[in-house]
């Protein structure tokens, strides 16, 4: 009589199961951003085209192979909130890593906001003309597809705020996604993964 | 007749593009007001209509309810709605199908499941509140950091009234068994005793 009663709803749970565990990626994924990162696949991964105009004008692939790692941040210029953090951040991450950039890593912060390129050389001065720290934008404009399949959330509300995803990923000579840094990790915690990473 | 009009009416008044985007434009309207309020018109809904339902069903449809309540409140739920308003309306229609399962699941409900969904809320919205209040990082991408504290601190703020109101309707609720049922009281209270 008891398993005659819970039967209906225990069909109605399992199948709220079934569609929590297919909405959040096998319970991986609660918020927008880590379900990209999720759905952008496991590392090593093969890094999405990253057709970008660096602050020289110079048009160049941040995700094609090459011969040294890419460290891809999102940002974008206008941003008031956690941008300017994350590459306050990203330059004491230079100063940390003086023995590997800019020979054997170049820092790269992509807009995905489709900066005009002309904005970004004042922008890289300011920062202080890092010649291993390049600051780049679409080349054909916002490229949502691409940074979705790098990792990158990016939600545009309708007051012009972008809230995007500010992971770091890191992009081996080979062309391949070998890391994905938490940005709230300590700085410290950065620096030992991607010397891990970089042999 | 009457009650079913000023449902639609209710409903089709929440619908309004510019009452949408009013709800949309703060993390704290969507969550305390859209959603409670679409859950209300489907439990207004409900209630109008005579209906009798067994304890099976009954149960299947607190489950469905408690599912969908717990689907919205998902970040990347809540992110969707905001962006797809394909994803909006399926949100206001299974919200408003909660809260006409709920409407008539509970009635029939025993006391002590319904003490513990009780709880059980009271005790979620201030988990919730503490974490929106205290995370450091954005949770939900169609918002901002501010509409996460101001939604965490009235959580916070709703959780002392709430158990309050919990715990009369939970004193008030046993009062009245052990008036009609002197020993079901206690055994209702324990459920799964040997």
């Amino acid at each position: 009589m008891r398993a005659r009663v819970l039967l209906a709803p225990l069909v109605v749970l399992a199948a709220w199961l079934a569609v929590g565990a297919w909405w959040t990626q096998g319970f991986q994924a609660f918020t927008s951003f880590a379900a990209a990162r999720v759905a952008a696949g496991p590392t090593p991964r093969p890094a999405p085209a990253l057709d970008v105009i660096d602050e020289h004008g110079a048009r160049w692939d941040a995700g094609a192979p090459g011969d040294r790692y890419n460290l891809v941040q999102p940002m974008y210029l206008s941003c008031a909130t956690a941008c300017p953090i994350a590459m306050s951040r990203l330059s004491v991450l230079s100063e940390r890593l003086t023995d590997l950039v800019p020979e054997r890593l170049r820092l790269v912060s992509l807009s995905v906001a489709g900066d005009p390129p002309e904005q970004l050389g004042p922008r890289w001065r300011a920062h202080g003309a890092n010649p291993g720290w390049s600051l780049t934008t679409f080349a054909d404009g916002p490229d949502a597809a691409t940074l979705r399949a790098l990792g990158v959330y990016v939600f545009v509300r309708e007051d012009g705020v972008i809230n995007h995803g500010l992971d770091l990923y890191l992009i081996d000579p080979a062309g391949l996604v070998v890391a994905v840094l938490d940005p709230d990790l300590p700085i410290e915690q950065q620096e030992e993964r991607i010397r891990s990473a970089i042999p | 007749m009457k009650r079913l009009i000023a449902i639609a009416a209710g409903a089709a008044l929440l619908s309004l593009p510019a009452v949408d985007a009013w709800f949309a434009s703060a993390m704290v309207r969507v969550m305390l007001l859209e959603l409670p309020l679409w859950a209300l018109l489907g439990a207004l809904a409900a209630r109008s209509r005579r209906t009798s339902w067994s304890l099976s069903a009954s149960l299947a449809a607190l489950v469905f309810a408690l599912g969908a309540i717990a689907f919205w409140l998902l970040p990347r739920s809540l992110d969707v709605a905001q962006s797809e308003a394909g994803a909006d309306h399926l949100m206001h229609a299974s919200l408003f199908l909660a809260g006409a399962a709920l409407a008539v699941s509970l009635p029939r409900t025993p006391l002590t499941v319904r003490l513990a969904l009780g709880l059980y809320t009271c005790s979620m919205v201030f988990a919730m509140g503490m974490f929106y209040v205290s995370f450091d990082a954005l949770v939900c991408g169609a918002f901002d950091r501010r509409q996460q504290l101001v939604l965490g601190s009235w959580l916070l703020r709703l959780t002392a009234p709430l158990t309050l109101a919990f715990l009369i309707a939970a004193v008030r609720g046993l009062s009245r068994l052990e008036e009609v049922h002197p020993a079901a009281a206690g055994a209702t209270l324990e459920v799964g005793a040997p």
